[in-house]
């Protein structure tokens, strides 16, 4: 409903205050609230800070890679983005502890916190090296849930909040290959339930977001197996495009809006359809 | 004003979540069909949503019955040219031991809720969506599709259907740049749900209590979620089953009483 929209009916008071509250500033949803994304100094991650920065919110990038982490936080700020970077190497539960109290203390609360930091290591599971596991159990899994645990507690004593987890269509179908990705993801997909019902009634929001064929990785992919690879994944893919990081920002915007105040420890495929077809 | 001159049809909008939908589409600027099994309601619906200074008509529709929905889709094409949103809200429940329910109840609740999504789909993709390649359909299944639900066999097959039948169209359909999703919504407070208490059938107390969020849905957090899937800021979403159930069909319920925080309520 925009402002300009005639009127809310009835039954709309009794949803109660902050949804009434969205209705009068739909386009402003995210005006000065403090959204962090983890793993943002490019890619997909970078492309969801930048949606929440054009709708005014103030923006905390967070990645291992500083340098591009702070020309990532410059771009934004260029583009008239209230944005800085920080560095969070999310394998590690000191490091997000420590954050999330900087953050409080620099801005006075966390409105949103975007489970986004990820790694892919591929290969058979056979002879898949016992570190490329570990460190993506570590970033994906272990990495979200020290985040979620860290800024859950922030959110819990300040009553509200909303985590979006970034999880993978290769966390719902298995590819062959992609063992070391698709169980930290699955396992995401569940903790975004575990934590989305744990803390449902205490104002803490969890969901997440499954994409599939979005542009990085099977371009990358494409580019390391050649482009026989890109043409066979395009054929397969329904809609016979790869998705826009635009695309699965979109839906993490959304998600964390009041307009999705009852979508609660569910994750949203954003796949182009690929996880749905079932055939050749 | 994201559905601004868009041409958008919903069924069963005469009151309840239909209802709603149609009056959040009607404030983005839409043009909305609604589609109206019993006439007089249909009206009394659209006139409303005009004095809302909404662009609403409703036309009488069974979706039961193809006839009806290609009926329906000519003389929207006919006025309009196009049809650019299509939800398929209609649906009808009942509550019987399966051992029991009469063949009528059952063929009834399989007619509207499953039959009913697929003809009204048909009509309109064959007629508008397909030839001008686009559209965006969303179906209205339930959390009751997903699991299962005493005395709902009826009703928790035809919606368990619906979401296949999603995932079906979805990936027939996405070459014609038609997307295909469907919203389950858990307990709402609809006339639906309303009728129920009124007869005892259900309290909403255990309802709330058994959500995790300990709450039962508004129409409007429903609303919200099928104008997303409808808008093009899902464009990369298709054949997809978005639960809007405040936590319900996850949450493992251990003791069968509903979530603990929620006692106190």
């Amino acid at each position: 409903m925009g402002a300009d929209s005639p009127k809310m009916s009835k039954a709309e008071d009794t949803i109660g205050m902050s949804h009434q509250e969205h209705c009068n500033c739909r386009d402003q949803s995210f005006k000065d609230q403090v959204v962090v994304v983890t793993g943002s100094a490019r890619g997909l991650g970078f492309e969801i800070a930048r949606r929440f920065g054009r709708d005014q919110a103030r923006v905390v990038l967070t990645d291992n890679l500083e340098e591009t982490g702070e020309l990532a936080a410059d771009t934004l700020r260029q583009q008239g983005i209230s944005a800085e970077f920080k560095y969070l190497d999310v394998r590690d539960p000191a490091q997000s502890a420590s954050l999330v109290g900087q953050l409080v203390d620099e801005y006075g609360q966390i409105d949103v916190w975007v489970n986004n930091a990820g790694v892919v290591y591929k290969g058979p599971a056979e002879t898949l090296p016992l570190e490329q596991w570990d460190d993506s159990i570590a970033v994906m899994l272990s990495g979200a849930f020290y985040c979620c645990q860290a800024v859950g507690r922030r959110m819990l004593s300040q009553g509200h909040g909303v985590i979006i987890n970034v999880a993978s269509s290769d966390g719902i179908q298995y590819i062959e290959g992609q063992v070391a990705y698709s169980i930290p993801k699955a396992g995401l997909i569940m903790l975004t339930q575990a934590l989305g019902i744990e803390w449902a009634q205490r104002g803490v929001r969890v969901a997440g977001i499954a994409p599939g064929g979005v542009a990085i990785e099977m371009l990358q992919k494409g580019m390391d197996e050649g482009a026989a690879e890109l043409e066979s994944y395009l054929r397969r893919a329904p809609m016979h495009r790869l998705g826009d990081f635009s695309e699965i920002a979109e839906a993490v915007h959304w998600l964390a809006s009041r307009d999705a105040s009852y979508v609660i420890a569910e994750t949203l495929r954003v796949d182009g359809g690929w996880c749905a077809y079932q055939l050749f | 004003m994201i559905f601004k001159d868009q041409v958008v049809v919903v069924t069963g909008a005469s009151r309840g979540i239909g209802y709603r939908i149609a009056e959040k589409f009607c404030s983005e600027g839409a043009q909305v069909l609604i589609g109206a099994l019993v006439a007089e309601r249909g009206q009394q619906a659209a006139e409303q949503l005009r004095q809302q200074g909404g662009r609403a008509k409703a036309i009488v529709l069974d979706v039961a019955n193809p006839e009806s929905c290609r009926a329906f889709t000519d003389q929207v094409m006919d006025e309009y040219s196009r049809i650019d949103v299509l939800v398929n809200n209609a649906g009808v429940f009942e509550l019987y031991p399966s051992e029991e329910i009469p063949e009528q109840s059952w063929r009834l609740q399989i007619d509207v809720n499953l039959n009913g999504t697929f003809f009204m789909t048909q009509a309109v993709a064959s007629r508008a969506m397909i030839p001008q390649r686009s559209g965006s359909i969303v179906n209205i299944a339930s959390i009751g599709g997903m699991g299962g639900w005493p005395m709902r066999s009826a009703y928790n097959a035809a919606k368990a259907g619906v979401i296949v039948l999603t995932e079906v169209l979805a990936t027939e359909w996405a070459h014609y740049n038609i997307r295909v999703n469907a919203v389950s919504p858990g307990v709402t407070r609809t006339d639906m749900m309303n009728t129920l208490i009124q007869k005892g059938l259900a309290r909403e107390d255990k309802y709330a209590r058994r959500t995790p969020l300990g709450r039962v849905a508004e129409t409007d957090e429903i609303a919200s979620a099928v104008l997303f899937l409808a808008s093009q800021r899902s464009s990369f979403i298709t054949g997809v089953n978005l639960r809007v159930d405040g936590g319900w069909a996850p949450y493992g319920n251990l003791h069968g009483r509903g979530f603990p925080e929620n006692e106190q309520s």
